[in-house]
Formats: structure tokens, sequence, C-alpha cells
């Protein structure tokens, strides 16, 4: 056939080549944008929660520990009164509350990425509108990876570093026993490393059941299966083949009215007791532990293994999907 | 002409494709050979599940094939994904999205391509404000915003599923228009599936008749209506050899036929050409009749036999 | 730019698309509707209008070329050469004509009869092929 050109009626169209990043990018956003919204919330206010927490929030229990030392700060911790996820109680209570928000984000991340991210656009065939447009499979699926990993990644590592200097600035307020210690443990590149490995998995899930409903409920499962594996509780620790969960070391110490640190005498909360030790401080700290580093360096390196593996898993089972064709879904109205 | 430049002759070229869903799954597509020249409108006609929605799919690069090989723009399917326009039957858009949102992605996703002047006018046409969900749009204005989705990335290509089966007779005389104007414009190449031959009688100028996952009949309508006629006499089916007889009836005493002409036609039988619907439906109503395929609309690598 | 024909397309007239454009265009130039230098629509703009294969255009529009109708000037349009028939809408002819079928109804001939006549006449006086 010819073309029918007609200078006189043929006006230039108008093309427009937007500036700025790959549109993939911005069409990610854009569609998960209510994801977006959720997560940022939830960042700032898990941030927002820690900033309170390492400032004003420690001050009755730093106010109690100056008195009472470490005695001052399990009494504070009594007066517990109800907290959830970080809200409410005592600073005991509340500091280990966005840690149960970190873990809950993972699953919730998990869950995102089976669901909205991927199956629903499976199941909708909505899918086939992005790679019908410009639009290869495999760059459709790197953007939909690669723009949720990097908010996660920096939002998590944001809470991390966070979450550390309130750990580093009021550890010493914390009643000893499992709580510091699965909390040392488990806070730290990890961390981040197993964020991503819920996105992985949700992505994974997804292309292989290819439905929402299955696909969330798998990679909810297997993130808080990893999830209850990580810090502290390692799988085979007690075996022999294995170490021993770890200790935290601590430094605790009184100190005296001519400055020199002795070991608590154990007054608990009677002054009598202090001003007969002439105690007029106290000072206490979790020392760095041997362990964390080479524990976090490991955990980090098996979750982003896994990670890859799920992802190179994903492009394998993408370069097989298809579509389904055929007849159309009935429409609600003709 | 201002296509030389860029697109190949030949639009698409299937040789012995086949497609079989499942390992002892249904052929939907079984040694298809055909060759479709570019810059033509092209009906994709068969009868429910000749292959139809699998032959755009696989050509859109959604689907692979199980056997054969097919080239899309001269490249392998999937290759050419800017230049390609698909819509499915089902023609799916993100219902969270505005009709403006849905077209703003079709910028994004088509950098260098996009025609949003062109792309807007087609949704505006048919009286969509730009910020209506298309969660709340019709069944008819959704296939509206996705062909603007689809004519705004200005292909070279476009395969339409059933493009015009949910709209109302204004909006589909509206858009096919559209359509062509598009084709006269750009020499745009159109295969499109309908089952309503009505329809694409007055736009096509090709057809490509599937039918057991195969070509039946493929060639430029005019020249598939030329070499058949419809004939009316005495006698039998018998006395109309060499011809082949794709069709025949008892008419009284004789019969009426419809056949494919070897040589010139007795002058006893009274003749005429044939209009497209009547050449289709004789051709589905009869799947044994011997396929005929142009030799425009004949692959090259392939003989294709009937 | 001003369109002066807009061609309708009766699908189910048994006429072929093409021929109905030849036809309806010859109609305009008879009737005065369409003059010399007069631009025809665009193909792109015709099909648009009628959705219609552009081809189907192209072929009319040759046809008319090839009577000698119109012409086609390259990156410009296709424009009429000469009229059709001396019959524009207010001739004596059509007067004449005019009383005569005025004249065939008060005689009681209905709309086929006076058809049928028309038809006979026109056949007689105007062989088929001799365009």
């Amino acid at each position: 056939m010819t073309t029918l050109i007609d200078p006189s009626t043929d006006h230039p169209t108008a093309r427009r080549t937007l500036p700025g990043p790959d549109g993939l990018v911005w069409t990610v956003l854009r569609l998960h944008r209510t994801a977006l919204w959720v997560w940022t919330a939830y960042i700032v206010i898990t941030a927002g929660l820690l900033l309170w927490l390492w400032g004003p929030g420690a001050d009755a229990a730093q106010k109690a520990f100056d008195t009472f030392g470490y005695s001052g700060a399990q009494e504070n911790s009594y007066h517990d009164g109800f907290s959830f996820l970080g809200f409410g109680g005592s600073f005991d209570a509340r500091f280990y509350g966005p840690s149960s928000l970190i873990s809950l984000a993972s699953c919730a991340i998990a869950v995102f990425a089976a669901g909205p991210l991927i199956a629903r656009e499976l199941e909708r065939g909505t899918v086939t509108l992005a790679w019908t447009q410009s639009v290869s499979p495999a760059r459709w699926l790197t953007t939909k990876l690669a723009v949720p990993a990097v908010l996660v990644a920096v939002g998590t590592g944001l809470l991390v570093v966070l979450y550390r200097l309130v750990w580093n600035a009021h550890n010493h307020l914390l009643v000893a026993g499992i709580g510091p210690r699965s909390f040392a443990f488990s806070l730290g590149p990890a961390t981040v490393a197993s964020a991503l490995f819920g996105l992985a998995v949700g992505v994974l899930a997804a292309l292989v059941l290819r439905r929402t409903l299955p696909a969330i409920l798998a990679a909810g499962a297997v993130q808080f299966l990893a999830g209850a594996m990580r810090g502290n509780n390692w799988p085979f620790q007690h075996s022999p083949f294995s170490r021993l969960q770890p200790e935290l070391p601590v430094y605790s110490k009184a100190i005296t009215s001519s400055g020199a640190r002795i070991s608590d005498p154990g007054c608990y909360l009677s002054q009598k007791c202090l001003d007969r030790h002439h105690i007029t401080g106290f000072t206490r700290t979790y020392l760095p532990s041997p362990d964390y580093w080479p524990r976090q360096l490991a955990e980090t390196g098996v979750l982003l293994g896994l990670t890859a593996l799920a992802v190179v898993a994903a492009f394998l089972v993408l370069r097989r999907y298809q579509p389904r064709t055929g007849r159309p879904k009935k429409e609600t109205t003709a | 002409m201002s296509s030389t430049s860029t697109t190949p002759a030949v639009a698409i070229e299937a040789t012995g494709l086949g497609k079989r869903y499942g390992r002892h799954g249904h052929a939907a597509l079984d040694a298809c050979s055909f060759r479709l020249p570019a810059g033509r409108i092209s009906a994709l006609v068969g009868p429910n599940g000749a292959g139809k929605s699998t032959l755009l799919a696989i050509a859109a690069g959604l689907l692979r094939p199980t056997s054969g090989s097919v080239t899309v723009l001269g490249a392998a399917p999937g290759e050419n994904r800017d230049r390609v326009a698909y819509l499915s039957q089902d023609k799916p858009l993100y219902p969270q999205l505005s009709i403006a949102d849905t077209l703003r992605m079709g910028a994004e996703l088509n950098p260098g391509r996009w025609d949003a002047a062109y792309a807007s006018r087609i949704v505006e046409q048919g009286d969509l404000a730009p910020k209506t969900r298309v969660r709340s749009l019709s069944g008819g204005q959704r296939t509206r915003v996705a062909l603007a989705l689809a004519l705004g990335k200005r292909p070279e290509l476009m395969l339409l599923d059933e493009p015009m089966a949910d709209l109302d007779p204004l909006a589909r005389h509206e858009l096919m228009g559209t359509l062509m104007a598009d084709a006269a414009e750009h020499g745009t190449t159109v295969l499109m599936s309908s089952h309503i031959v009505a329809e694409l009688a007055d736009a096509c100028d090709h057809l490509l008749l599937l039918g057991g996952g195969r070509i039946r009949l493929g060639g430029g309508i005019d020249d598939l209506t030329a070499a058949h006629s419809l004939v009316t006499g005495r006698g039998t089916a018998d006395a109309l050899a060499p011809h082949t007889v794709v069709e025949s009836r008892a008419a009284g005493r004789g019969l009426t036929a419809l056949i494919r002409r070897d040589g010139p036609l007795d002058s006893a039988w009274e003749s005429q050409e044939p209009s497209l619907e009547e050449l289709i439906l004789a051709h589905l109503r009869n799947p044994g009749a011997p396929a005929l395929i142009t030799p425009g609309t004949t692959a090259s690598a392939a003989a294709v036999t009937a | 730019m001003e369109n002066v024909v807009e061609y309708r397309i009766d699908r189910r007239s048994g006429v072929a698309t093409y021929l109905q454009i030849v036809q309806q265009t010859q109609q305009a130039l008879r009737l005065g509707l369409l003059e010399p230098g007069d631009k025809l629509p665009t193909a792109r703009e015709v099909v648009e209008a009628t959705a219609i294969n552009p081809n189907t255009v192209l072929k009319a529009y040759r046809e008319l070329e090839r009577e000698g109708l119109v012409e086609a000037r390259r990156g410009l349009g296709t424009f009429v050469r000469r009229t059709l028939g001396a019959a524009p809408a207010d001739s004596p002819l059509r007067a004449e004509l005019a009383d005569w079928a005025r004249r065939a109804h008060t005689a009681g001939l209905d709309r086929e009869d006076v058809a049928a006549l028309f038809g006979a006449v026109l056949d007689e006086n105007f062989p088929k092929g001799d365009q």
C-alpha cells in the first residue's frame, strides 16, 4: 500500500521525549504509589520513635539509673504499663518496639512483592501491557526489583543506623537477659539483607505461583521462618557441630565520691546503703562482642546469597513465562 | 513513500509455525506458514479456537511457538517491541491509574516514539475526561484508551485481537476510521482478528483465514475474491471440473456453487464474483476445501502445501 | 480548507465501495457541487470519516483520474479538472426533466414505473460500456 502523505494536511506530529531517568522507573513508582506512601510513613514513624528513644524517651530511665544504678533501671522497667510496638510503657519495653516493626516490615515487603508488585500483574494480565510497549520482560523485572530494592535498602539502612545510635547511647538501661543479647546480634547489615531477601522471595513466589493469594502466603511464610532463624536464634547453635549462643560481655561499675570505680555493692534501692559506700554514680555498658561481626557478616552473606539465588531463579522462571491468552475475562458490563 | 527506509517489505513471515498448549494438549497452530507484506491491512479470520489469538500473541513476542519460526519486521518477535503494538482481547489496563497517567505511562515506556497529542486526541474523541480512573470506564471506553496507548507509540505493525468487540457502532466506526487514517498516513501494517466479517470487509485489503491451526486462505482480498466464482446453473458438481468446488448446494434442477476457477468458465454457468463474506463463510463451512495462498502471501522459505 | 465532498458509504448497496466514491464524485460534478480547481479530500480524510481501507480511496481516485475528471498534483492533493455533463442543478434540461416527472406522476405512474421507464430510455441512448 502506498502511504498517502499530503503535505498540506500532514502537520508535523508532536513527538515528545521526556527528559530524566528511565520511564520504567516512573511507571513502577506510579503503579505502586500507595505502597510507596505506606513505606515512607513506616520509615518516618519508626525513625521518629527511634529519635525519641535516643533523646527524651530515655530520660526517666536514665534518672533512675543515675540514682540507683542498674537496680534503678530495672525498677523503672517494672512500672511498665501497656506497650505496643514501641508506643507506651517503660523505656525497656519501648526500646524493642521498632525492632518488632522492622521484622513486621520485612514480612510486609515479601507480601507486597509477591502480591501487588508481581502476581497481581500476572493475574490481571497487565503485565502484557508493559511488555508490549517498548519494554522487554527482563527490563521490566529488573526495574520491578531494583526500584523497591533501593527504597528498602535505604529505608531499612537508615533505621539500622539510628537504632545502633540508640543502642550505643542507652543499652545500659535495658534489663539484662535474652532481650539485649538477641537484639544486639540481630541488628546490623543482616537486617537490611533480610529485607532484601523478603523482596526477592516475594518476587520469586509470585512468578512461580502466578496467583496473588498463594504467592502472598508462601512468601510471607518463608520470610517469617527466615526471620525466626536470624540473630540470636540461629539453628544448630546447641548442636555439637556448632557453637553456643554467645553472651554479651557487660562492664558495670559503681563510682565512689573519690572517683574510684568499684563493683556494684548490691544496694538495690537503698539510699542508706549507697551513702555507706560513698557511691555517687554508676557506669554500665555492653561491650562489643567479638562474635558480633563474624555472625553479622556470615548472616548477611547467607541472606544475600539466597537473595541472589532467588533473583536468578526469578529471571529463569520469567524466561519460561508465557501469559495466558485466549478467552477474555468476562466484562462486568456489556 | 515514507516507510521504505525503515520498513522491510515483509511485516510478518511465519514458517511451519506450531503451538501446542501443554505436552499433549491441543495444537492451536499447526505448521502454519504465511507472509504478511508490509503496509497491508489484514483481517485475521477463523472459527473459535482456530489459533487467532495464539498467532497474534506469538507475533507480539508474548508466546513462544513450540515449533517453526516467525520473524516480525525482520527480526525475532519481541526484538522490535518499540515498533509493534499489540492489543489483546481483554485489553488489560491498570485500573488504579487515571487516563492521563495511563497515557503518561505510554510516553514513559516508549521514549522517542510517543505521540502525546495524537494519543490524547483519540481519548478526547470519546469524551473521556483525562482524570477519570480506568477502573470506572465501560468496556468500550477501555478499548478506546487501550487503542490510544497502542496508536500513540506510532507503531509500524499493529496486532489487534478482536479490537472492536465491545464498542458501540458509532465508536467502532470512529476508531476504525482513526486506525485507517493512521494507516493512510504512515503506512502502518495492521493485522486484526474479528468474528464480524462485515466489520472487516471495508477496512481490510488482505485476508488470513485460519482453520485447524493453519492458513486456509491468504492474500489480497481482491485477488482472493477474483479467483473464485459463485456459479449457478443446471448440472452436477462433477460438471464443474476442473474447477475446485469449495461449496455447492442444490438450486432447483441445478446447483449453486462457490468454485475456485482453474481456467475459463463454461458460459452455460451464470457466474458472479463472491463477496468477501460469502467467500469466508463457504470456506468456514467446508473445512476440507484446499487452501489457497496467493504468491505474495506465501512464506518464502517453506513450500506451503494444502 | 473546506471539504466539498463527504462520501457516504452504503455497505448494503451491493455496489463496490470504490465505485460508490467514483459515482458520488461524478454526481457532485454533474450537480455542479464540484468545479474545476476544487480539491478532493485527502485519502486520510476520507478513510478517517468512512473507516474504509485507504487503498479503496486510492483506487477510486485513480479511476477518476483515468476518466480525466481529476488530477493528482504531487504533494498538493487531488484536484478537479473538468465538470461532468452540461446539466448543473438549475439548467433547462433539469427543468424539462422535472416537468416530465410531474406529468408522469399526474398520469398515474408510480416511482418504480418512472425508474423503469427512465432506465430503459437511458439504456437505449447510453448503451453500457460507452462511457
